[in-house]
């Protein structure tokens, strides 16, 4: 293919996605670099801790938009296969419940997890780890004190759900998408809940599909995120 | 904070390039109650610091700074096996780059961590690897011990109460009957675990149990499904390349292999494989650039050879006479890969000749015939001390060298002593052919009359593309055949003739009569049958 001055049009995702790759590999240094800085500076004042706390959580931040961003080009390339084997649900939300502690902590916020330990299922633990991850960072965000995460097989299926008690998601998320596209909102591009979405479909098992459910019911008052698995 | 307990009892080694952050690891370890621990600034001493101890627990980074990673650092303990199997090596990285991952899997570290990690992060992780080294300890035991009933016996009795640890057993289980022989324990086992869920490592595992029992078809169809379905599924490239070399089938291998190297572009072991796959098949522009990525890959690796070096070399030189733009571009390269020879390893006596006699042949290639000389005349200045008989490859490098320098006369003395000398012995024959005009080995000669027979056989159905593929691969495998290249413009000219003249076609129809040209006189018993070509070929032009 060619236009009219013989020059090949450019496959504008596969610029973006290698320029991705690039900044991801920058912020990740930079997040490293930042690490090495707070370990060799001993923290003064509060002021310090708060500034410290805010450049490592919006480093973090990009970095997991980017991370998604990348996943979801491998997904479209079909380079990012499913790698399914038996995990220990309990495992998986521990260890993305560790990684946040820091941030559950900085904004006093409360965990609590309701997930039988010998609950075992087929997934893909590092996809499934990545959603798990990233609701976590939006709700610490969005939530007043509380989080409950907590995992169960209902109907044969997994169900991993988050809930919080902040102000619940906005309509336009709550809404099915009608179509496969990423829209752009005026809260964001709602980039996770693609991935999110992405991901749950990319599980499946004979007829059945996995699924995320968005609804502002949840125990504790606020939003709560659904992920079922086949 | 809980956790369990026994840590006191481990010694552990931090490997980092940036001192807070070993700092920052050992008091976390210190935390945990860990009894002992050594610390490692980078690659060369964390290989030394395992050398003289065994730990329990190895936490290390990827990215060391200059010099080895930590991917080579577990490449080296895992391949001198100085790594007890109850050991922990736990990778950490601050990158998620997909070929670094997949080439340090290969290794099998114990546990990979990203970066940043948190206290309770790496705890949750250890208690795990901990709980899990403790449950299979008899079971790696046994095998160490090389008693795999034992280890087989202790896998079904885990089995047996379903846990934890089942979907590892089951893995380990598979390998153990595999190796032992079990091949329809193997088989129920896996079909056993295929019933509940499609995963990939279980039908690998039933596509090696068709393949041990002989159904090497079907493995190889089941394989093929596995890798389209997931391609980064490394062990199933693995099994398949097996699987190619059990049919004897170089081509599809060389393919296996360099989808599999595209997938995991970092794993020396398999750029190794390809590269020399593809010089067995004569693929040089894939040989040549295989064996580029292996020395490029070994530089700090312990699967660097000076093997691949001296190859990589041959393998620009011959390319050279196929591909000159492709090898011109190599050939830079190439000359520094063997100037540096000396330094990086201890070449013995014969290996420094093989070096200088290569390196003629690439100077050669670049049209620098001052320095052809001069290492042609080191070369065999070194070979003349040497005791003889030469290997079969020095003398071949020697053959190649003479040519190339316009030394036609003695270099096909050479190989006629060579070929009258190893009259009794094919191997040293089939590594000859590939210099003459007709192979001298019996495997040989039945490969190329075979190839020839397909090929005249669709010729004379009037199949010429078929009648095409066939001369070409003859060419490839045999490039100073006269009769095969005849063959190739003979079948070219009949396409056109029935389906009109084609640039392509057209242009390597001259340059293999080009090619014959060079290297037959109006002696040759097939001149005759090349001078009618030829006519042919100019009419066709004309037209």
């Amino acid at each position: 293919m060619s236009d009219k001055t013989g020059r090949r049009p450019i496959d504008f995702s596969f610029v973006l996605a290698s320029s991705v790759h690039d900044m991801k590999n920058s912020v990740s240094m930079l997040l490293n670099s930042l690490e090495e800085v707070i370990h060799s500076t001993p923290i003064e004042n509060e002021q310090q801790r708060r500034r410290f706390g805010t450049l490592q959580y919006e480093a973090s931040r990009i970095n997991t938009e980017l991370i998604q961003l990348l996943s979801i080009y491998r997904m479209q390339t079909r380079r990012l296969p499913v790698n399914l084997d038996q995990h220990y649900v309990i495992d998986v939300l521990e260890e993305q419940l560790a990684r946040n502690h820091m941030l559950f902590e900085t904004r006093s916020v409360g965990v609590e997890m309701d997930c039988d330990t010998d609950l075992a299922w087929f997934f893909d633990a590092d996809l499934v780890g990545s959603v798990v991850h990233n609701v976590l960072v939006n709700c610490a965000r969005y939530t007043r004190k509380a989080l409950q995460i907590s995992a169960r097989q209902q109907a044969g299926m997994l169900c991993i759900s988050i809930a919080d008690d902040g102000r619940g998601y906005p309509p336009a998320m709550l809404r099915e998408p009608d179509s496969d596209t990423v829209y752009a909102g005026e809260e964001g591009t709602h980039l996770g809940l693609f991935f999110a979405r992405e991901v749950a479909a990319m599980h499946c098992e004979d007829q059945r599909r996995g699924r995320v459910e968005l609804a502002n019911d949840s125990a504790l008052g606020g939003g709560l995120f659904s992920l079922y698995l086949p | 904070m809980a956790h369990r307990s026994g840590y006191s009892e481990l010694t552990a080694l931090v490997v980092d390039n940036f001192d807070s952050f070993r700092t920052t690891v050992c008091k976390m370890l210190k935390e945990f109650g860990v009894g002992a621990i050594d610390t490692a600034g980078n690659g060369n001493q964390a290989l030394k610091a395992c050398y003289s101890n065994d730990y329990d627990l190895v936490l290390c980074d990827y990215n060391l700074g200059p010099g080895r990673s930590g991917q080579h650092v577990l490449e080296e303990l895992r391949f001198r096996k100085a790594l007890k199997r109850s050991s922990l090596f736990v990778l950490l990285s601050a990158e998620t780059d997909k070929s670094m991952i997949m080439a340090a899997f290969d290794n099998e570290p114990d546990a990979y961590l990203s970066k940043p990690i948190t206290t309770r992060a790496l705890q949750q992780r250890l208690d795990r690897l901990l709980q899990q080294r403790d449950e299979l300890l008899r079971i790696h035991e046994a095998i160490a011990a090389g008693s795999t009933e034992r280890a087989i016996a202790l896998c079904r009795q885990k089995i047996e109460k379903p846990g934890r640890y089942t979907g590892a057993c089951q893995k380990l289980l598979g390998t153990l009957y595999l190796q032992h022989g079990a091949h329809e324990a193997a088989e129920a086992l896996y079909r056993q675990v295929l019933q509940v869920r499609q995963l990939d490592w279980a039908r690998v595992g039933l596509a090696r149990v068709r393949q041990a029992q002989g159904d090497v078809a079907m493995a190889a169809q089941w394989l093929g499904e596995i890798v389209r379905g997931n391609p980064l599924c490394m062990p199933a490239y693995d099994a398949l390349a097996e699987n190619c070399q059990c049919r004897r089938d170089p081509q599809q291998l060389q393919a296996v292999l360099q989808q599999a190297a595209a997938v995991s572009p970092r794993s020396i072991l398999r750029q190794k494989y390809l590269a020399e796959t593809a010089a067995g098949n004569n693929d040089l522009p894939v040989a040549a650039s295989a064996y580029r990525r292996t020395v490029r890959l070994g530089q700090y690796s312990c699967h660097d050879c000076i093997e691949n070096h001296i190859n990589f070399g041959r393998a620009v030189a011959a390319l050279f006479r196929e591909e000159r733009r492709a090898a011109e571009d190599l050939s830079r390269d190439a000359l520094r890969v063997l100037a540096d020879i000396p330094r990086r390893f201890e070449p013995t006596a014969e290996q420094g000749g093989q070096t200088r006699l290569v390196e003629s042949q690439v100077y050669a290639g670049q049209g620098n015939r001052l320095r052809a000389g001069v290492s042609l005349q080191a070369g065999e200045e070194t070979l003349q001390q040497l005791p003889a008989p030469l290997s079969v490859e020095t003398q071949l490098d020697h053959a190649m060298a003479l040519s190339v320098n316009g030394k036609r006369r003695e270099a096909d003395k050479l190989l006629t002593g060579l070929i009258e000398h190893h009259r009794n012995d094919q191997q040293a024959l089939e590594k000859i052919d590939r210099l003459l005009e007709e192979p001298q080995s019996d495997a040989n000669r039945r490969t190329v009359a075979e190839l020839n027979r397909s090929g005249i056989g669709h010729y004379n159905d009037r199949q010429f593309k078929q009648a095409i593929e066939y001369f070409m691969r003859a060419k490839r495998l045999f490039p100073n055949h006269i009769g095969v290249h005849l063959n190739l413009v003979q079948a070219l000219l009949g396409e056109m003739q029935e389906y009109g003249r084609e640039e392509e076609r057209l242009k390597l129809c001259s340059a293999t009569i080009a090619k014959i040209e060079s290297r037959i006189d109006h002696t040759h018993r097939q001149y005759g049958r090349f001078a009618k070509l030829r006519h042919s070929l100019v009419q066709l032009e004309r037209e």
